[in-house]
């Protein structure tokens, strides 16, 4: 075997998992983008996504398709609601970034802790089989990480989607790119948030629902990605809404082309490296800068 | 007027002021009368969650029974919850001079090769017992309070040798894929020697970190290496599930095996569990309380150490107390290691003078959602 293909299954394996930090990655570039905070708060709706899903499919005995149905419908719901009685509270009264910060942070272990407490710290699986899969550049692949790739690649063409051909996707964007300029001109910027946080609990459910079928949940399935999402939008910037899925495939290659080439101890210490050298030597992302006035999805 | 009523106001302030102080002074030293304090790790985090839970379900469990007969010298026992955070030494240091500042533990049960070894002589300097259901080799060294309650990793792995070399002779080599911490290196290193003592070798090992996002790149390099089994080295049964599921899904056949860690509902409720594949745990003898028994088929094996542990301290407490000597860590250890071999109402420990203990092991799979005993190996087996 060459060292070429010997590295295949690895690439494989790095990209699956780094378009599904991608989804999370853009929901937290997305909320940022348009509300000007890191939203450590999707942690939550992730959980309120996950165990949507498993008391619907498990619990109520919904078909799979309808479960997940409930689960996205869900995740938006949490996520509006998240912003509706915490968030905009805070945004209301100009609280500072660091603040929004320490409130969504402790919203989401607030949530993770209450569900270790009142339910169970327990895993639980929604499918308990080996998932179908085929076999890909000397790996198998199942069909939750095909549907973790498939729906952030959707989710990427969507928003740029959404953003440029709606009348929801243009307010979001005119808040984004100038606030005070969009309330001179009469555009409800709650109304724009609202459906910000909406946009982004469906992508975090998306991203949360193919993860449980994979691995289960518990209360503590979310805060991997959360803080991989983090990572990659350092890494790639928040220049556009490309710039974070970048960034998360870059961070996802790094932690399975790490293994391939040193022992596994080394995977985080050159996943956290790269985060950390692009912060010393592009502090804006490797994919560029946010120009609100130049850039659009 | 204006300065009496000054004066009045300073002198209530004062008087407030003493009142509070008195009535805070009674209730900070809230262990001084009445029970007896004993401190159960705890944690929230993934991993230690699962099984911290099952300690104190267990430890209630035995409350309720030891408290009925009147505790130790008629004083009732009380748990004291000692959060541990996810196996942080400096969050364990904080909850433990509380635990034993404030609350006036008498000792102590915990895990965590890392907490208990560089707490070790504060445990000491505060002359509690410690039980320790960590399987380092390191922890009693650290501390000549602690006694294991747990097998130590050397011997977990010599039963999985063991076991493999009688129910799975054609295995000839085995991999490890371990938590990437003090733990976990020293399972890896224990079992490299135990197996190759069977003529079992290693031919690869991987670390992971704790809680891992994956770990298929991890285990496509194990599997790279042709191993006959993999012997998984986490510290929390969710990540032995994931390695199960990844291992399968990338299409490995051969045996996966585990110690204490697959012993929770994490891995019952796993039906790729149910193939290929067993772990070394505790057994719950036939003879045992029904309360532990179902408690311990919810909650996982840990259930039975929280019970005996409670169990233990009681009966070493009666008799420090029957000899005139006082709740000490000191005397409650050298009781302990006096009396030595030891029947609880689950299982016989010999507790040994350097802090080891030999106790009871037992092989298990996975058979309908539920653990499936194979065979027992006793004391006397393993001694």
């Amino acid at each position: 075997m060459s060292i070429f293909q010997s590295a295949l299954p690895f690439l494989a394996n790095g990209l699956s998992l780094g378009l599904s930090i991608a989804l999370a990655a853009l929901a937290m570039a997305l909320i940022w983008r348009v509300v000007g905070m890191i939203d450590f708060g999707l942690g939550a709706v992730y959980l309120v996504s996950a165990y949507a899903l498993l008391g619907l499919h498990t619990a109520l005995g919904f078909s799979l398709p309808l479960a997940i149905l409930g689960a996205l419908a869900c995740g938006i719901a949490a996520a509006i609601l998240i912003y509706g009685l915490v968030y905009r509270h805070f945004i209301r009264r100009n609280a500072p970034l660091f603040v929004m910060v320490l409130v969504g942070l402790s919203l989401f272990l607030a949530i993770e802790n209450l569900l270790g407490a009142a339910l169970s710290s327990q895993k639980f699986y929604v499918i308990d089989a080996l998932l179908p899969g085929v076999d890909v550049l000397g790996t198998r692949l199942n069909v939750a990480q095909f549907g973790k790739m498939a729906v952030s690649l959707a989710a990427l063409a969507g928003i740029a989607f959404f953003c440029l051909r709606t009348a929801p996707g243009t307010m979001i964007l005119a808040v984004a790119d100038n606030k005070r300029l969009a309330l001179g001109v009469g555009i409800d910027v709650d109304h724009a948030y609202v459906w910000t946080y909406g946009l982004a609990g469906l992508m975090v459910s998306a991203a949360a629902i193919p993860d449980v079928a994979e691995s289960g949940v518990d209360p503590y399935v979310a805060l991997n990605p959360v803080l991989l999402a983090l990572a990659a939008i350092i890494i790639g910037g928040l220049g556009s809404f490309r710039a974070p899925v970048l960034g998360a495939v870059l961070l996802g290659l790094a932690f399975h082309l790490a293994v391939w080439l040193f022992p596994a101890s080394w995977q985080e210490v050159i996943a956290y490296g790269l985060v950390v050298a692009v912060l010393i030597v592009r502090p804006q992302g490797l994919f560029g800068a946010f120009h609100a006035a130049r850039e659009r999805a | 007027m204006t300065a009496q009523l000054s004066g009045l106001w300073r002198r209530a302030a004062v008087v407030g002021l003493a009142l509070s102080i008195v009535l805070l002074a009674g209730l900070l030293p809230a262990a001084a009368a009445g029970d007896v304090r004993i401190g159960i790790c705890q944690s929230t985090a993934q991993g230690p969650a699962t099984f911290s839970t099952a300690l104190w379900k267990g430890a209630e469990l035995a409350l309720a029974d030891v408290n009925s007969h009147g505790g130790i010298g008629g004083q009732p026992l009380r748990p004291v919850p000692v959060d541990v955070g996810n196996n942080d030494p400096a969050q364990a240091r904080l909850s433990l001079n509380k635990a034993i500042d404030l609350d006036k533990i008498t000792s102590l049960v915990c895990w965590g090769t890392n907490v208990m070894v560089q707490n070790g002589p504060l445990i000491d300097d505060a002359d509690i017992l410690a039980f320790t259901t960590s399987s380092g080799t390191k922890v009693v060294k650290a501390s000549k309070l602690t006694q294991q309650l747990e097998a130590v990793t050397s011997l977990y792995c010599k039963v999985a040798a063991a076991e493999i070399k009688r129910q799975y002779p054609a295995v000839k080599t085995f991999a490890v894929l371990y938590v990437n911490y003090e733990f976990g290196i020293e399972l890896r290193d224990k079992c490299e020697e135990e197996f190759g003592k069977k003529g079992i070798r290693l031919v690869a090992s991987e670390g992971h970190p704790n809680a891992p996002p994956d770990l298929r790149s991890q285990l496509t390099k194990l599997i790279d290496a042709k191993p006959d089994a993999i012997y998984l080295a986490p510290i929390g049964g969710g990540t032995v599930a994931l390695g199960i599921r990844t291992a399968r899904e990338l299409g490995y056949k051969g045996l996966l095996t585990t110690y204490g860690a697959g012993d929770t509902p994490d891995i019952y409720t796993l039906k790729l569990a149910e193939d290929n594949f067993f772990y070394v745990s505790h057994a719950t003898p036939p003879g045992a309380p029904e309360a532990v028994k179902r408690a311990t088929e919810k909650y996982g094996g840990y259930t039975l150490m929280g019970y005996e542990y409670v169990w233990l301290v009681a009966r070493l407490g009666n008799e420090v107390l029957k000899n005139g000597q006082k709740l000490t860590g000191n005397a409650l250890v050298a009781q302990l290691r006096k009396d030595r071999d030891i029947q609880t109402p689950v299982n016989r420990y010999v507790f040994q003078d350097d802090g080891y203990t030999i106790r009871p092991l037992a092989i298990f799979t996975i058979e309908r959602g539920a653990r499936k005993l194979q065979h027992v190996l006793s004391a006397s087996d393993l001694e």
